[in-house]
């Protein structure tokens, strides 16, 4: 016989998969308009015919090498977006620690400017330096904020500093870098999905999927890290190692999508908070923060392509969408409320 | 229930630039209600972390058993000692069913889910504690009383032997607080759990403790049951303070009645 609690948590998991089979069809819904709708439109058909290997006339190249690889890339960097920012505010339990709000995204970005700009490196060096440079950030963070224990608050207020400082270094290295290199590094100022190609999308789709459901895994885990330090101790995790272990994974997902797309403002930021309010604020919401991500990725990208007069960068779009409620948390914080 | 007896062996603990433990010697009485007395800065809370792993010893050891703590898995460790904090984070969000379900986690393997004995296990200690009515009630809808209720059924449901409350009376209304302490001494009456807490309140410690710990500046300074420890001369050496003692006419225990302190 099942006991109240067991069919009152079934009934939670029900709506849960309810909230996420929604959230997956309106995601399918855009996939079709972006890949049918644009400066010129296509049948479903065509398109299906298009990824079949079928020539379709005037449509081979639109779809194929242009509409497919971009889909694609905003799914994948979406979700990655999503699940890293998730994990960040959830493990220092406040939606502005973020890591496109405390720099981590910013560090990956310079370090991928320098690369392009300075060091003509390729591709896959790039991502890897990026990586590095997602990582350093957080320790450098951690150590600049580190006094007697952590604060969140001061993780925050660091994170936004070095934040600043790392768009400063972009900014000079922009213009310091010589005329033609530019545009292709202009992508990691605010993000961007021109010019990607299916040739990595593969392996970066890859590396994200498998680190997402490592973040998976350990999902019981970091909600037993929301308990507080003292708390998780006592149930049996090891602290230290689990945080190093979440954030780690978190800051690889975030660094390669970053990589691929450069830093999409406020996915990040954005993608945690709106899965709550959808399911819950009560669960991980891992799932749930990458779909959504995934989601604000195309929506964004169609709207600056399609509607506005001219065309923009997605994370000029995003951005626009990120920043009322970045100030809503910040006039929050400036009242002394528990954000 | 395991009859591995906890005890710290000469601890000297603290924080990184204060020793405040000094070498403390403590077997903790097993199925008794013990309380840990002094006054504030004479190491108590400072006891209980190091006894519940939040704090190394930097000299001297935590046994349970033969074994030291630090030599067995923390895994295990959370099957046999259990905490309630001071203080406690309340996760966003979250429902009482929900929280209580966490402290299933030593038993549970990566990945499954919650399998019908913690069902059984949650739903039981929800019961013990009379907060099945509100499982599905958030927890900051909750009065203070409902909430400390709460954490204390997490705590149960992690199913230890061995149940450490650090000041879980503080904060709230009296009756909250014989509210609490009635369901501890039914607990431990009733299943046999060792019960050691932190407490502020001299008389509630002495109507129901079976055993009280007195501290001060770091050291252990008596032991015993409370007709024993409770008296003007312990009193006075551990708070400095002038008292009479009376009877408690409810529990026949000691009771203080404070003079003015000795400025």
């Amino acid at each position: 016989m099942k006991n109240r609690v067991q069919i009152e948590n079934l009934e939670r998991k029900r709506k849960y998969k309810y909230d996420v089979s929604v959230m997956l069809l309106i995601l399918a819904v855009l996939i079709i308009i972006n890949m049918t709708l644009g400066s010129k439109n296509f049948s479903p058909t065509e398109v299906i015919s298009v990824l079949f290997g079928k020539d379709v006339p005037g449509g081979t190249y639109i779809i194929g090498k242009l509409r497919f690889p971009r889909t694609i890339a905003a799914i994948i960097c979406g979700y990655a977006f999503g699940i890293a920012g998730n994990t960040f505010q959830k493990l220092l339990g406040n939606p502005l620690a973020s890591p496109d709000i405390i720099g981590v995204s910013t560090g990956s970005a310079a370090a991928a400017v320098f690369g392009i700009l300075v060091l003509h490196a390729n591709r896959g060096v790039v991502s890897i330096m990026a990586i590095v440079a997602g990582l350093v950030t957080v320790l450098v963070i951690y150590l600049i904020a580190y006094k007697d224990g952590y604060s969140t608050v001061r993780v925050i207020l660091t994170g936004i500093g070095v934040q600043a400082f790392l768009s400063a270094c972009i900014s000079w290295m922009l213009l310091r870098a010589a005329e033609y290199d530019v545009p292709a590094a202009m992508r990691w100022m605010a993000g961007n999905l021109n010019e990607v190609t299916m040739d990595y999308l593969w392996l970066v789709g890859l590396v994200i999927g498998v680190v997402s459901c490592v973040i998976a895994v350990l999902s019981e885990v970091q909600k037993i890290l929301e308990l507080g330090e003292q708390h998780a101790l006592i149930l049996g995790v090891k602290v230290g190692t689990a945080r190093v272990l979440l954030l780690a994974c978190s800051v690889v997902m975030l660094a390669v999508a970053t990589a691929v797309s450069g830093p999409i403002s406020s996915i990040a930021f954005l993608s945690g908070p709106i899965a709550g309010g959808i399911c819950g604020k009560n669960r991980s919401n891992t799932l749930a923060s990458g779909i959504v991500g995934a989601i604000l990725v195309i929506g964004a990208d169609f709207i600056g392509q399609n509607l506005l007069p001219t065309r923009y960068p997605v994370g000029v779009v995003s951005g626009v969408l990120g920043a009322p409620y970045l100030l809503y948390l910040l006039i929050r914080l400036n009242k002394g409320d528990h954000v | 229930m395991n009859n591995k007896v906890l005890k710290a062996e000469k601890v000297v603990a603290g924080y990184r630039d204060k020793e405040i433990l000094h070498g403390v010697n403590v077997t903790v009485p097993r199925g008794k209600i013990s309380v840990i007395l002094g006054s504030n800065g004479s190491g108590k809370s400072t006891l209980l972390k190091t006894f519940c792993r939040l704090l190394q010893p930097s000299s001297g050891s935590i046994k349970l058993g033969e074994q030291s703590l630090s030599h067995i898995p923390t895994r295990q460790i959370a099957q046999n000692i259990g905490l309630l904090p001071q203080s406690t984070t309340v996760p966003e969000g979250i429902k009482v069913s929900e929280l209580v379900s966490r402290g299933r986690f030593p038993y549970r393997k990566l990945m499954a889910p919650l399998n019908a004995k913690d069902y059984e296990v949650v739903e039981e200690v929800m019961k013990f504690m009379g907060i099945l009515e509100l499982s599905d009630a958030r927890i900051n809808q909750l009065s203070g009383g409902q909430r400390q209720r709460v954490f204390i059924a997490l705590a149960l449901a992690q199913q230890t032997d061995i149940l450490f409350l650090d000041e879980p009376t503080t904060y709230l209304d009296i009756s909250y607080q014989v509210e609490i302490l009635e369901l501890l001494k039914k607990l431990n009456e009733e299943r046999g759990t060792t019960i050691v807490m932190v407490l502020h309140d001299i008389n509630l410690s002495s109507r129901y403790a079976d055993h009280i710990f007195a501290m001060k500046n770091g050291n252990l300074m008596y032991q015993g049951a409370p007709e024993k420890i409770i008296t003007q001369e312990v009193i006075r050496e551990i708070y400095g303070l002038e008292s009479f003692i009376i009877e408690d006419p409810v529990s026949h225990s000691p009771f203080v009645i404070p003079k003015a302190a000795a400025v």
